[in-house]
């Protein structure tokens, strides 16, 4: 499904990639992994299309997407969720989800009728609200929802555009243990549904989830395996030597 | 149009660019570094004409009212820093600029209580009212000619505070990170004012300076300010190159062309519609050109982020 | 949203009955400053469009009220007088200035697109000035105003009623375009552009086409306001007049239909207010401005109900 050659990244003298090769195949859940500084948020800035790389290319379903825009990769199919929350705060949860769906059913060049009493997308909305774990929090502003319902809000907003591929960067950031062991429960479901890239600090949701691991240390992918043998591996180790473990 | 005319009016470009460059270089500081919008930044420029006009006729000294013009401006900046832009540099831009607008509002009417409405008469100091032979064999006004050694002398010394100074690290380190250099324990206030203050100076300095050339009058100081940004969008913001750059190529293409626009067309076309067109397309140029930079290179020539 | 339409009933009602109440007093010069406020308020609704609800500083758009009284006045210079004509030709005009202008703006953001913005003003405003034809710096009278099917422009209340009419139309317009899809794109991208392009909207062509209807829509405000003062200035361009626009809207609440209404309102009958006392009442009105930037968040409208959601 996506296919990345090559990728480099400089800003000035810090080669922050440095020549990544990655794959992900159809239905699996990839996630990167590496101790901090390694390069995590620039490879995830290039793979959604909000850095541009100096060198290599980026392949999506046999498309080549390394000159697209964002907002055209996500029309695609590439979907996200941010590491630091980004949400719409003035508007409901509902709304913030309501958006996402509109960007995805039809075009939005429409001046008359209101948006949002159309129920071809607030029931969408309201599905995977609930879908989440958020229903019941649908009408409120998103400002006022706790932190882990944000980072519910956010992963729901990138299943509502009907992605083909999810990019999911730390979305456990900054969660509690009850929220997190609910979030990796979440996403189990979403497994069976959804092609993943999952980037996260947290092992345990990694080891759970994925079906293979990628460990990128320094802008390289220093290995790439399934998770029982990334465990052993003994670069690995040495990396988090001190880290996560 | 003689090659003597031309290069006249290349003088004349080269001391209106350095003029503008006066108030571009602390414009793009504060843009940049403090990332503020100051629309009121031609009013510093005005004021800094009037207290010198005033100090001048006062003591009788053209350079004790140059000082106390220059030096007036850096107090008022300084002032407007502490009082209106600290409350700022949180908000939005639209803040700033309506703020900021509410303080042009503010200062052209005090002035035009002070001194009037009417365009006031300044001249240039008696030992520059001659003129100098140029290598061409024509004569060119010493004034203007004093305008453009000032104005790159000023350069200079601005090239020199930047890029040798340990302020100039500071404005650097600031143009590019402010809150890196917050974080380092510099004291961030004490920086901006500093920084505000010399830029008002500088304003306050173009505007002295244009005083016997243009007019002295509420509200001289919005026209020159838009054309600094004008100045400021094609050099980038935030550098000090890129105002000189920018001021330089900006005064000498607007001069030019208001100069040699209609003539040329008038080749072309028709005398009669270059009588109309002329003037309205030269006064329209550096709008033209700031929208070309803009589709080729929207950061400007020579944006400070790099340098 | 019953108690919003309600407070819009009961001010359109108090403007219809005010001519007549004024006209009995022998105050017309009040029917005429009222129209006047109407005419600017239209202006100001559509910067609210592209300010509050889009996000987007622009510090040019009383060029729009330029360019749709210079519709009228040179319309009317050779012979032209319908007022169909003039108000499409105003219309028209104003929406290709903004499509060019904006077409080059819009892909800038931040300091630079105010800056921009305010010079491409300026260079309409000495376009204005250079073309001696029109009149140059001093500007050129009407010969004659905009002649209507049905209306006289040339009675006062008359005019003030197709005043108000188009002004109500406008806020209706605008509240319609906020709530459409067009508008929730507008708006998501000025609340996150990041969060907007990763669901997959490009923000310029929705900034791009709001910036074409503001303009349009400030066009008609312009053919209107050129009416009103008989008298077309390259003044009415001047980005004082643009920094007006912009802090009725501001004072009024952004994002709010009846915000920008409210603001012209309370900010030009100040200003006719401070004028009666002094001349130099902008000496007054600037450290006012100031303070109320600084202090003064959520605008007039905010007094009245919540923004919207």
């Amino acid at each position: 499904m996506l296919e990345v050659r090559s990728l480099v990244k400089s800003f000035g003298a810090l080669r922050a990639t440095d020549g990544i090769d990655f794959d992900v195949r159809e239905g699996e859940t990839h996630a990167v992994i590496g101790p901090n500084g390694a390069g995590k948020t620039t490879f995830i800035g290039q793979l959604a299309g909000n850095i541009r790389p100096d060198g290599g290319r980026i392949r999506f379903a046999g498309e080549d997407i390394t000159a697209l825009p964002a907002a055209q990769r996500a029309r695609k199919g590439l979907a996200r969720s941010f590491q630091i929350t980004s949400i719409y705060p003035e508007f409901s949860a509902l709304h913030n989800v309501a958006l996402a769906v509109q960007a995805t059913s039809g075009h939005s060049f429409r001046f008359w009728s209101p948006a949002f009493s159309d129920d071809g997308i607030l029931q969408p909305a309201e599905a995977i609200l609930r879908e989440v774990g958020l229903g019941t929090r649908a009408r409120v502003l998103a400002a006022s929802l706790s932190h882990g319902e944000q980072r519910q809000l956010e992963v729901a907003m990138a299943l509502a555009t009907k992605p083909r591929l999810l990019l999911l960067d730390e979305p456990m950031a900054g969660m509690g243990a009850e929220e997190s062991r609910r979030m990796i429960d979440f996403l189990g479901t979403l497994k069976q549904r959804h092609t993943m890239i999952l980037v996260e600090h947290d092992m345990d949701a990694v080891f759970r989830l994925a079906d293979r691991i990628s460990v990128l240390v320094y802008g390289r992918v220093i290995a790439t395996d399934v998770p029982e043998r990334i465990k052993l591996n003994e670069e690995v180790r040495r990396a988090y030597l001190g880290e996560d473990s | 149009m003689t090659w003597q005319l031309v290069f006249e009016q290349l003088l004349n470009g080269l001391q209106s660019g350095v003029t503008l460059f006066l108030m571009a270089a602390g414009l793009t500081l504060v843009l940049g570094i403090m990332n503020v919008v100051n629309l009121a930044h031609g009013s510093l420029y005005m004021v800094g004409a009037y207290l010198a006009l005033a100090a001048a006729r006062w003591t009788g000294s053209y350079a004790l009212g140059l000082a106390l013009g220059v030096g007036g401006a850096l107090v008022v900046g300084m002032i407007v820093e502490v009082v209106v832009l600290r409350a700022l540099y949180e908000r939005d831009h639209l803040d700033q600029v309506l703020a900021t607008f509410g303080l042009i509002l503010f200062f052209n009417e005090l002035i035009a209580i002070l001194w009037g409405r009417a365009a006031l008469f300044a001249s240039p100091p008696a030992w520059l009212r001659g003129h100098i032979d140029l290598f061409t064999g024509s004569r060119y006004p010493s004034y203007r000619m004093a305008i453009i050694a000032v104005g790159l002398a000023t350069a200079v010394l601005l090239w020199y505070v930047v890029t040798r100074t340990r302020l100039g690290m500071l404005i650097r380190a600031g143009a590019t990170n402010r809150g890196m250099v917050a974080a380092l324990g510099v004291n961030i206030r004490l920086l901006n004012t500093v920084v505000f203050g010399f830029g008002a100076a500088l304003a306050g300095l173009a505007g002295i300076l244009s005083g016997p050339i243009y007019n002295v009058q509420p509200g001289m100081g919005e026209l020159v300010l838009i054309q600094v940004f004008v100045v400021i969008v094609i050099g980038g913001i935030g550098s000090i190159r890129g105002a000189l750059a920018g001021a330089v190529i900006v005064g000498v293409v607007d001069t030019l062309g208001r100069a040699f626009l209609k003539p040329l067309m008038a080749t072309v076309i028709s005398a009669p519609a270059a009588e109309n067109a002329g003037p309205a397309l030269a006064s329209i140029l550096v709008y033209l050109l700031m929208a070309a930079v803009l589709a080729f290179r929207p950061q400007g020539l020579f944006p400070a982020r790099g340098g | 949203m019953k108690s919003r339409l309600v407070l819009w009933a009961i001010a359109t009602a108090v403007l219809v009955a005010l001519p007549p109440l004024l006209l009995a007093i022998g105050q017309p010069f009040y029917v005429d400053l009222t129209r006047r406020i109407m005419i600017l308020a239209i202006a100001a609704v559509s910067l609210n469009l592209i300010l509050g609800y889009g996000g987007m500083v622009s510090f040019g758009h009383a060029a729009y009220i330029g360019i749709g009284a210079y519709a009228v006045g040179i319309l009317g210079f050779y012979g032209h007088f319908n007022g169909g004509l003039h108000f499409l030709v105003a219309i028209g005009a104003s929406a290709l200035v903004a499509l060019a202008i904006g077409a080059v703006s819009i892909r800038t953001s931040g300091i630079y697109f105010i800056m921009i913005t305010l010079a491409f003003t300026q260079m309409l405003y000495y376009l204005g000035i250079s073309v001696a034809e029109f009149g140059g710096d001093d500007g050129m009278r009407l010969k004659r105003r905009s002649e209507l099917p049905f209306l006289d422009l040339n009675d006062p209340v008359q005019f003030y009623y197709l005043a108000l009419v188009l002004m109500l139309i406008s806020v209706f317009l605008v509240s319609k375009l906020v709530n459409s899809r067009f508008g929730m794109v507008l708006r998501a991208c000025k609340s996150n552009e990041a969060r907007s392009r990763a669901i997959g909207f490009s923000p310029y062509p929705y900034r791009l086409a709001a910036f074409v209807i503001a303009g349009a829509m400030c066009g008609l405000a312009g053919a209107l306001y050129g009416n009103h003062t008989n008298y077309i200035t390259p003044g009415l361009m001047s980005w004082t007049q643009s920094g007006d626009i912009m802090f009725m809207v501001i004072l009024g609440g952004m994002a709010s239909t009846a915000g920008p209404v409210l603001g012209a309102f309370a900010l030009l009958f100040f200003e006719d207010l401070l004028s009666g006392w002094t001349q130099h009442w902008q000496v007054i009105l600037g450290p006012l401005l100031v303070l109320s930037v600084i202090f003064f968040r959520r605008g007039l409208a905010g007094i009245f109900y919540k923004p919207d959601a």
